[in-house]
């Protein structure tokens, strides 16, 4: 008895830098934050406290709220079922007995590797400028050049197809995922006489939606917080099409030097996370299957 | 006569099945051929929109500033030239920004890896009061946007003070920002860039493996330490490892912290933003003559310098790539 008591103990020492780190690091700038956002403060002078001015502010009269709300919305809804999608095709593909698999793997997960890094985002700039590559491709089919990066209807898509083209890693766990599927499922599905599109929808998906799951959240989480690439593909223009939200966040920061006003935005950013992260865990009890039934 | 009509009627039968059986067989292998053919077609070519925008990089990096206006040349450059990298290499100085940024990236990834391992060691074989609430924490920190709290961090480095001691101490407080301090205690703390994914992965690991090791070394007289680094850590290593290399890359790309903490301080993915700037003011030094790029050219030099931070990524990649597919499937970790 003693001896587990002593040992529980330890356990409290080995997270010591954590609780450390958490208090100093996470919880004392997150509560800052928030008292920051009911303030005036352009780090100069002394904050000013203005009680909810910032967020009426927000919702009343900053011309560029709503559309950057809108912009992050239509960034995640486009990138994270595209990413995914994608990501399952190529994992599916790649399942059916394939020889030298491992290098197609290998490729594949290549651009995964620069994340959302600024050497990425400027070889999009490059590839899908006017005079790009991309445009020199689709003219060799006689498609006329395309305004990818100028258009303000698909600039945003042309940025988000950055983040599907890096769908690497959700596909390498959506490969592992595949694997363990027991095989006797598809041979008893096949005796039954089921199609192999049937077989997907009745066996691969429910079998592999745990995975799923995890790879949406994790996804949504990203991709509400993306930032580097519209910053610096098209800098949140044509006309604010790729002005997504975090844009907005840094922008009132370290270019206007409103930082009251910026953690307020910021906190705005954290509290529709966490709805969207708390409504996929809901939803996830009516589609997940989990064999031991979740437990 | 009945049998005889009924023998042929069997036979009959059994003919049209060999023959539908057949009929089949053929058509099955065709699609199964075809289905080969459609797949293969598919992944190689998926693979070629992989690579080739890594591959044009390349292209582009040694290419004239003829080439680039040359709408003959769409790949193989006409008059290859090193210009290019040579001009980006001194206006980034790339020597010295890529030993700042090898620096930072593998402290801070040597931090992560100790200190995540500690904790994920702490969530994963103890039982503590609070700890469930506690692990839930970590979870959340995962959820927390970088955005809402980066201007009280910088602050927080800016005017750093540990709990009102060091200003009792030397009077005043102390500028932490353009230094490794940042990334150093942030790194030892668990509380880096992702760290709570590194810690789940840790934690995760560790608590999947047998109690039977740990009591046996128990037994044997070890101490809790003793156990933890003689008999738990051997076994983590390939846990470490995917914490380490993804640390690494991870630092390496990141602009989001560098760009707060390092506002002097040159690393190279920040060094990445300033490019066209610094070629200009390069060229005014040597040349005493102010010019404006155009945009291609300019576009040209961001590229090669691009590509100069991307090498060694590509190169530890080519290296350790095993180690990296091998632990996403093994941890689940996202990028």
């Amino acid at each position: 008895m003693k001896y587990y008591e002593r040992k529980n103990y330890t356990g409290l020492l080995y997270i010591s830098p954590w609780i450390f780190g958490f208090l100093l690091f996470k919880l004392y700038p997150f509560v800052m934050s928030l008292v920051y956002s009911f303030t005036e403060f352009n780090i100069l002078d002394k904050p000013k406290f203005i009680g909810f001015d910032n967020y009426i502010y927000m919702f009343t009269r900053d011309k560029l709220f709503f559309p950057a709300l809108k912009n992050t919305l239509a960034y995640v809804f486009m990138t994270v079922p595209m990413k995914l999608a994608f990501a399952l095709f190529i994992a599916v593909l790649l399942n059916l007995k394939l020889k030298n698999i491992n290098i197609f793997r290998t490729a594949y997960y290549l651009p995964s590797i620069f994340g959302g890094s600024v050497a990425v985002s400027i070889l999009w700039r490059f590839l899908f400028m006017k005079e790009g590559i991309i445009n020199k491709f689709i003219g060799f089919f006689g498609i006329k050049p395309v305004d990818w990066l100028g258009n303000p209807d698909i600039a945003l898509f042309t940025v988000s197809l950055l983040a599907v083209w890096q769908f690497g890693s959700s596909m390498v766990i959506f490969l592992a995922a595949l694997k363990q599927i027991p095989n006797e499922l598809y041979e008893a599905a096949m005796v039954d006489g089921a199609s192999g599109i049937r077989r997907f929808f009745s066996i691969t998906l429910p079998m592999i939606s745990p995975v799923m799951f995890f790879n949406l959240v994790m996804q949504t989480i990203n991709a509400f917080q993306e930032f580097t690439g519209p910053y610096v593909i098209t800098n949140g223009g044509p006309m604010n099409a790729t002005y997504v939200y975090s844009i907005h966040v840094y922008d009132n920061a370290f270019r206007y030097f409103r930082m009251g006003y910026s953690s307020a935005l910021s906190w705005i950013l954290f509290l529709l996370i966490m709805i969207f992260t708390a409504l996929l865990f809901k939803s996830s009890s009516y589609w997940t299957y989990y064999e031991d039934g979740g437990k | 006569m009945k049998t005889i009509i009924q023998s042929w009627q069997i036979q009959r039968q059994q003919q049209t099945k060999v023959n539908r059986r057949k009929r089949q067989f053929t058509l099955y292998s065709l699609s199964v051929y075809g289905w080969a053919l459609v797949r293969g077609i598919i992944v190689l070519g998926i693979c070629f929109i992989i690579l080739y925008p890594t591959l044009l990089k390349i292209f582009v990096s040694v290419m004239s500033e003829s080439d680039l206006y040359d709408v003959t040349v769409k790949y193989i450059p006409k008059s290859p030239t090193f210009e290019n990298i040579k001009k980006v290499w001194t206006a980034m100085k790339y020597p010295s920004t890529l030993w700042n940024t090898l620096k930072l990236s593998i402290l801070t990834s040597v931090m992560q890896l100790i200190s995540c391992t500690i904790i994920g060691y702490g969530f994963g074989r103890f039982n503590f009061k609070g700890k469930n609430i506690l692990f839930a924490l970590v979870i959340l920190t995962m959820i927390v946007p970088p955005q809402t709290i980066m201007i009280p961090l910088f602050l927080h480095f800016r005017y750093f003070d540990l709990f009102g001691l060091i200003s009792k101490i030397t009077g005043s407080k102390i500028n932490l920002l353009n230094s490794e301090w940042p990334f150093l205690l942030m790194s030892a703390t668990g509380m880096g860039l992702k760290n709570g994914l590194y810690i789940y992965i840790m934690r995760q690991f560790f608590r999947n493996m047998p109690k039977e090791l740990e009591e046996a070394a128990y037994v044997d007289g070890a101490s809790m330490f003793r156990t933890f680094y003689q008999i738990m850590l051997p076994s983590a290593v390939p846990a470490m490892v995917t914490v380490f290399l993804f640390s690494f890359v991870w630092q390496w790309t990141d602009t989001f912290y560098s760009n707060l903490f390092l506002q002097n301080v040159k690393v190279l993915s920040t060094a990445l933003s300033s490019i066209s700037f610094d070629i200009t003011q390069q060229i005014y030094w040597e040349t005493g003559v102010e010019v404006s790029l155009s945009p291609a050219v300019s576009s040209m030099y961001t590229n090669t310098a691009s590509l100069l931070v991307i090498i060694p990524l590509i190169l530890l990649y080519i290296v350790a790539q095993k180690y990296f597919v091998e632990s996403i499937e093994r941890t689940g970790i996202v990028g």
